[in-house]
């Protein structure tokens, strides 16, 4: 007897929540998670996704990238960039540029509200601006800059009777107590000679005791050194400094139209000056330190004399040694925040810390004291490393770390998190992070992350950073580039409880897709998940990823409270780049495009065919303006948009609140689905409420047997 | 297989009760990782599913190993240094001293 037709119940794939958010992997993920979302809330209800609003831009003809953002405590937002720009943002958010640094930023800008002073880090100087409340601010460009060391090792000579520095070459000590810094605009007129004996120029280096004048810098990079000319001769001069195996480390001449008797000062053309070891000297070694100079004429028997304690002895000479307030660095940053009651700069290798003691001129702390003053190098930490963010976590000032190449393609994998209490001299301890620099550091709920290698990590207090999940497959193998991604300092901040991580800043590799992404949970009983949250304005006009000519940057991510800014840069097909900044808040409109893919089902049986029937999503009406399209992929192929036969696009339009499509013939082993949509007009947000696709598991056919193409 | 149905769910939705499968190490890793629905010769009806992990979960365990600075340190730092002055003493019942640690003047 024939058989009766009839419709058996088919198999379900339904998803009614979306909680789970992004998975790592192409089939499996936590439940009810997907593959791939843009632009989606999935988190706030458990049982619906919405579209998020989107980033507009609110400038776009910026002169450079912005690097970092503060808020005073008028409302009004300041912003620094790569270039040195300084933008306020007025709390009617008109963007204006109030002045320029003496160099590019250096993607730190601090804002005292005891001062009502902005503290912004350039490239060597910190510059100031304020008062920002009352009055004109006045921008004091470099207000923090090059000035004189005045520690024992360099204004005092070695005195063997007594085994000590303690034979003043100069009056330096007395007057950097009375009136502050010593810097390059006052030492001619309040560093005096007093001593009565001469040193008579050779023509040539003598490495001998007398010959040579050695010092203890407490203070580095060097700038320069000024030595007091008693008698000026007929030959040009010149300073030569040595190390302790009498290399040469830098020289610097002033031919003989420029000197003149008094001070004459010898400055180094080293780029960011010459980079030394602070305090190196041997105990006990009859005076000689890890450096000296000498001083020598270019003609013969020349007159030429310097200033000296004793006669026709170098070591006493009158000098003076003044080094850069920040080490030039390679990655070009120097963060800051204030901890403590003192403003904290990452400055190389360094920590440098200022206690607001005298904006005007502060002067030199005697390192490692943490006295008043400005501290050069409050914390040292191991050399060649720099720092690249800052942050808090319980009493501890976290400190990242990284190592930067000046070579674009043969890049370090180093990095360290350095923990300090704010008082003691050495770092209260640190954790190696060998995976590569720490990016981006920030601390939300006392735990605190940072971007490696395109994952991001988390340190909640134990001995070990615990890697939390992929951002993005930074891995380069088989795409024939080095990878050189880089995250600013700035590109990670808190929005609605959730972290945001901006990521990346620069990349050389074009499959990773610019963009916030976020992390968190709304609920306790809510798994944390992962998504991509937010794209730049850039994205619809642009895409996501990176070219070479592209040239895409993004400078910083800052939240307040429900406005969040995103900078950026780019180059258009007319070499010309463009900089600008983006920003979401309470009056933006849904963002212009968000997607979603499901995770690739294959009924946990991959080597069975099965058969795929339909689809449906569910939605809430669909606001007017906003377009959904759904999609299908055999087998990881092409997604298939629209009717095989018919060529109906598979659309929603607005109204709708559902769409079914029919797969047909869609005999498979793997079968993904998603949608598309975008948003041109519309105010609200489309919800999605469910995704199901039915399936013929097709049990009567065979299960092993060659896989069709 | 039901969605929602499974260990991750439980652990995802039962505060503190993802504590229990969160059986993490650095060095191990996460022991306790498995797929559902197994490979079972079974077709499905839900996409395959990785128990859920939680991060506080595992924070929470290594504050039982906290990262804390050293007592130890070097002069000029003041970090977990302890300054002892006088001795200490153990006495008896009787109000002898038995152990003293420090310097004493009379007992030494």
């Amino acid at each position: 007897m024939a058989k009766q037709a009839k419709n058996l119940e088919k198999d379900k794939i339904h998803l009614n929540s979306f909680i789970g958010g992004q998975s790592i992997d192409y089939k499996y993920g936590i439940t009810n998670s997907f593959y791939d979302a843009k632009g989606l809330d999935f988190r706030s209800k458990a049982s619906q996704m919405t579209v998020l609003p989107g980033m507009t831009a609110t400038a776009s003809n910026l002169k450079d990238l912005i690097t970092a953002m503060v808020q005073d405590k008028n409302g009004v937002r300041w912003a620094i960039g790569n270039q040195g720009y300084l933008y306020r943002i007025a709390t009617s958010g008109t963007i204006t540029n109030v002045a320029k640094l003496d160099s590019n930023g250096a993607a730190g800008i601090v804002y005292n509200q005891q001062t009502d002073n902005l503290y912004i880090s350039g490239q060597q100087t910190i510059s100031t601006y304020g008062p920002l409340s009352t009055g004109t601010p006045v921008f004091r460009s470099g207000n923090f800059t090059i000035n004189a060391s005045n520690s024992f090792g360099t204004v005092n000579i070695y005195d063997a009777s007594t085994n000590a520095w303690d034979i003043a070459r100069n009056n330096m000590a007395t007057v950097s107590t009375a009136t502050g810094a010593v810097n390059l605009n006052n030492y001619s007129t309040l560093i005096t000679n007093t001593l009565s004996n001469n040193y008579i120029l050779p023509n040539s280096i003598i490495e001998t005791s007398i010959n040579l004048s050695s010092f203890i810098p407490d203070i580095e990079p060097f700038y320069s050194i000024a030595v007091y000319i008693t008698t000026k001769g007929t030959g040009n001069m010149t300073l030569t400094l040595h190390d302790s195996f009498n290399n040469t480390l830098a020289s610097s001449i002033i031919t003989n139209a420029n000197l003149k008797t008094g001070w004459n000062n010898f400055v180094f053309s080293t780029p960011g000056g010459v980079r030394a070891v602070t305090s190196a000297y041997q105990t006990g070694f009859a005076g000689q330190g890890q450096y000296h100079f000498h001083l020598t004429s270019s003609v013969l028997s020349d007159s030429t004399a310097v200033g000296t304690y004793a006669s026709n002895d170098m070591s006493g000479v009158n000098m003076i040694l003044f080094a850069y307030r920040m080490v030039q660095t390679t990655n070009g940053w120097h963060p800051m925040t204030t901890f403590t009651g003192k403003l904290c700069i990452g400055n190389g290798n360094y920590l440098s810390t200022y206690d607001f003691s005298n904006d005007n001129n502060p002067d030199n702390a005697v390192s490692g004291t943490h006295g008043y003053g400005w501290d050069r190098h409050a914390l040292p930490l191991d050399f060649g490393y720099e720092v690249c963010g800052l942050t808090f976590n319980n009493q501890y000032l976290v400190i990242a770390a990284e190592k930067r190449s000046s070579n674009s393609s043969t890049n370090f994998q180093d990095g360290y998190l350095y923990f300090w209490d704010g008082s003691n001299s050495l770092p209260n301890f640190k954790i190696e992070i060998p995976m590569g620099a720490p990016y981006s550091l920030t601390t939300l709920n006392n735990v605190t992350y940072f971007v490696c290698g395109g994952s991001l990590f988390a340190w909640g207090g134990g001995q070990q950073v615990i890697k939390v999940r992929y951002l993005a497959y930074q891995n380069t193998d088989y795409l024939n580039t080095y990878d050189k991604t880089i995250v600013n300092p700035n590109m990670m901040d808190v929005r609605y409880n959730l972290l945001m991580i901006g990521y990346p800043s620069t990349t050389t590799n074009y499959n990773i897709n610019y963009g916030i992404y976020s992390w968190g949970s709304v609920e306790l009983t809510y798994p944390n998940s992962f998504g991509y949250s937010y794209s730049s304005s850039l994205a619809p006009s642009l895409g996501y990823v990176n070219s070479a000519s592209l040239n895409m940057q993004f400078g910083m991510i800052k939240n307040f409270v429900d406005a969040m800014y995103m900078s950026w840069q780019y180059t258009d097909s007319s070499s010309i780049t463009h900089y600008g900044l983006d920003i979401v808040n309470n009056s933006s409109t849904p963002a212009p495009s968000f997607s979603w893919t499901s995770l690739i089902w294959d009924g946990g049986v991959r080597y069975k065919r099965k058969k795929g029937l339909r689809l449906k999503i569910n939605f809430l009406p669909l606001p007017t303006g906003c377009t959904l399209q759904v999609w299908y992929s055999i087998d990881r192929g092409t997604q298939i948009t629209a009717d095989p036969q018919s060529g109906t696009v598979y659309q929603a339009n607005p109204g709708d609140i559902s769409i079914v499509i029919e797969l047909n013939n869609a005999r498979f082993y793997e079968l993904q689905w998603g949608f598309y949509g975008t948003n041109t007009t519309a105010t609200s947000p489309a919800t999605i409420t469910g995704i199901t696709a039915e399936i013929d598991s097709l049990e009567d056919e065979v299960s092993i047997r060659q896989d069709h193409t | 297989m039901e969605q929602n149905n499974s260990m991750s769910d439980l652990a995802m939705n039962m505060p503190n009760t993802s504590l229990m499968f969160a059986a993490y190490t650095p060095t191990f890793g996460n022991i306790n990782f498995q797929i559902i629905p197994s490979q079972s010769g079974e077709v499905s009806n839900t996409f395959g599913t990785i128990s859920y992990l939680s991060l506080e979960a595992i924070l929470y365990q290594q504050q039982m190993q906290a990262q804390t600075a050293p007592t130890a340190v070097l002069p000029g730092q003041n970090t977990g240094q302890q300054n002892v002055q006088g001795s200490y003493t153990v006495t008896d019942n009787a109000g002898n001293q038995r152990v003293i640690m420090g310097y004493s003047a009379t007992a030494f």
